[in-house]
């Protein structure tokens, strides 16, 4: 893809991201009625957080899958690599409640570049 | 342009139908036992011993330390530094996610569980969907389903490692069915590493589900890929890396003596977590019938027809859950039945088969719009089968744990805190949500004196610490080296034997909805005795269903 392509890409996929978000938010305070819309939102973006925008960017590296199956898959690969990171972080001396924050954070500029990358056609 | 648009709607049907699906799976297994409420007071719809390990104990004290290296030492009898040896990433997970949204522990995890359910579900749906649409959207209705609480216990009594365990099974399931795509070795590592450290029994059944697929496809085909066997040897490799540190301690520590819990061709006729909610296949209700026939279609043309001619990976993933189910007759035991519970979804494109056939006969044109239709109203069909069915609050009420967050916040480390018999007593592990090692009060002896009408001055108890499943209480001394503290006699009869006449401090239940009138009437008489006594005991803590009594030094 030349690179204005890859722009045009990576903005529309970001923008069904924000979408899908939103959607995710509303089923939650449409479930859960009682709740707070503060409590609502922080367990939207948690969710997002945790397990979903660390290994997001890592789906595009699977070519013949459209943007949900892509939004599925990246769960278990956001949970994987985020509890396997911090369970050793942890052993190592880092604190649970801060790589809830540091983890998430570096795979998501990892797996960013990543999808850049493979958008553009980067060959090793 | 036109194609353009009918594809577009029919992808926002889609949608539509997923987004459906995960609101009516949101509302009846989680919202209508929590009230409607993310947030909580107390534990809510918590039912078991699993749902406090899992949901509360070990996250909170990963929050509370920073890590999982030793297990909680309140767990083990007091015993600091044996080695964490549960599959930590749940845990992990949960504790992370409580500390981003500020959510309670407790809570954290449920909503994790349910999440992780969900999308467990949805994975299956897309393993379907890569061979058929229309055959995934008449599928993911049957992965709802019929009411049954069977299927619920896996969820609702807190088997909440199996959970993750088979999350990471069916994305094995989802990266096999592309292996031999460019970059699969590397999802498939990142899977294997997760089913692994998330519950390793389902990284066992992904390896079998790896074998049942390479054997099958090479019966058919007469060959195997180059590309596939490098993906896989390659992926496996970096698994392998990733997870050699827990693998470690799951061999020495966790699987220490558990080869006991195996043995080949013995058989476990019931659950020993549930011994009365053992899944079977006519649990399903309705959809038995349609599940037998789609069943048999799968068979036949799994045998039959060729690979490429066929849903051929969901179909095997089918028919492997159903063996992996039964395998509690072949010496799997709890692994076979707790893989039962997630058989709505893994068995879910057996019924979806027979309807899509049916559609393929009968539709006019075989015109593919009604298909989401469909899939919409069996959806709220089997919901209202749902609703009204999990109710109740589960085994902790607001004051029995405001009571143990007083014992927590407000005690020594090393406190004995003697438990005499109360509900809550009876999931043990809800004790150790204190933070202490429990000391229970022995039942045999306290009933014995109950029905005798005496109030004593001491009654029997015994520490209440985990095994973890024959860890033994293991201590790493190295890598690859460890004792046991369990071998040591004098270590395992130290948990026997002990007087209410040493407590630090004395939980009685004295009243409250789920508590026994007798049992608050006698506990009531305990009370009295002992703050008359000469021991110089005062009550620290009373409201007005737990009251806690204190040896003053």
């Amino acid at each position: 893809m030349d690179n204005n392509a890859v722009s045009s890409k990576i903005k529309s996929d970001i923008k069904t991201l924000g979408i899908s978000f939103v959607a995710l938010f509303i089923i939650l305070k449409l479930v859960f009625f009682n709740e707070s819309i503060t409590n609502t939102l922080l367990s939207t973006v948690g969710l997002y957080w945790i397990l979903i925008l660390p290994a997001f960017g890592l789906t595009y590296l699977i070519e013949d899958i459209e943007f949900l199956e892509r939004l599925v898959i990246s769960i278990p690969l956001s949970a994987s690599i985020v509890g396997i990171s911090s369970y050793y972080l942890g052993i190592l001396g880092v604190p649970a409640v801060r790589s809830a924050y540091y983890v998430p954070a570096l795979f998501v500029l990892l797996s960013a570049a990543v999808a850049y990358f493979k958008l553009k056609g980067f060959k090793e | 342009m036109q194609e353009d648009v009918i594809k577009d709607n029919k992808k926002l049907f889609e949608a539509g139908v997923i987004a459906l699906f995960i609101v009516l799976f949101l509302f009846v297994k989680l919202a209508q036992p929590w009230q409607y409420s993310l947030a909580h007071q107390y534990p809510s719809f918590y039912n078991a011993n699993d749902n406090f390990i899992n949901g509360y104990v070990i996250p909170q004290d990963i929050k509370e330390t920073g890590n999982y290296m030793y297990e909680p030492s309140y767990l083990v009898g007091g015993y600091k530094n044996l080695v964490g040896f549960f599959p930590p990433i749940f845990y992990q997970l949960t504790a992370e996610f409580s500390a981003v949204t500020v959510l309670q522990t407790y809570d954290a995890s449920y909503i994790l569980a349910i999440f992780i359910s969900i999308t467990t579900a949805l994975i299956a749906y897309f393993i379907i969907r890569k061979y058929s649409p229309e055959l995934a959207l008449l599928s993911l209705p049957f992965m709802l389903g019929a009411f049954n609480f069977d299927f619920e216990i896996a969820r609702a009594f807190g088997l909440w490692m199996y959970l993750t365990g088979t999350l990471f099974f069916v994305s094995m399931v989802w990266i096999i069915d592309r292996i031999s795509s460019k970059y699969s070795f590397l999802f498939f590592a990142i899977f294997f590493s997760g089913a692994i450290l998330g519950h390793p029994p389902e990284a066992i059944f992904s390896i079998g589900f790896l074998v049942f697929y390479l054997l099958i496809r090479y019966l058919k085909e007469k060959k195997l890929p180059r590309e596939t066997l490098k993906n896989l040897g390659i992926g496996m490799a970096i698994a392998l890396l990733i997870s050699s540190y827990y693998l470690l301690i799951f061999r020495y520590a966790l699987m220490h003596g558990a080869t006991n819990q195996y043995k080949l061709f013995s058989v476990m006729t019931a659950p020993d977590f549930a011994p009365n909610l053992g899944v079977k296949l006519w649990d399903f209700g309705i959809i038995f019938p349609v599940l037998i026939i789609g069943l048999l279609i799968a068979i036949k043309k799994l045998v039959f027809r060729k690979k490429e001619e066929i849903p051929f990976i969901p179909l095997l993933a089918g028919v492997f859950a159903l063996i992996v189910g039964y395998s509690n007759y072949l010496g799997m035991g709890i692994r076979a039945w707790q893989t039962r519970t997630s058989w709505p979804f893994m068995l879910a494109i057996f019924s979806g088969i027979v309807l899509f056939y049916i559609w393929q006969r009968f539709a006019k044109d075989k015109n593919t719009i009604y298909i989401p239709v469909i899939s919409l109203a069996l959806l709220l069909m089997f919901a209202t089968l749902h609703v009204g069915q999990l109710q109740g609050m589960g085994i902790v009420d607001k004051q029995s744990w405001g009571a143990l967050m007083w014992i927590k916040n407000n005690t020594p480390q090393n406190a004995k805190v003697y438990y005499y018999p109360m509900p809550l007593a009876t999931q043990q592990f809800a004790l150790w949500s204190a933070g202490r090692v429990p000391y229970i009060i022995d039942t045999d002896d306290y009933v014995n004196a109950a029905k005798q009408g005496i109030v004593k001055d001491d009654y029997k108890a015994y520490i209440f610490a985990a095994d973890g499943s024959n860890s033994n209480f293991a201590y790493r001394a190295s890598l690859t080296q460890y004792y046991y503290l369990a071998d040591n006699a004098s270590v395992m009869n130290g948990f026997l034997n002990k007087s209410s006449r040493n407590a630090d401090y004395h939980v009685l239940q004295i009243g409250g909805p789920l508590n026994n009138p007798y049992i608050s009437q006698y506990n009531q008489a305990i009370r009295a005795r002992l703050l008359n006594s000469s021991r110089d005991i005062s009550e620290v803590f009373n409201n007005g269903v737990i009251s806690i009594l204190k040896k003053n030094e």
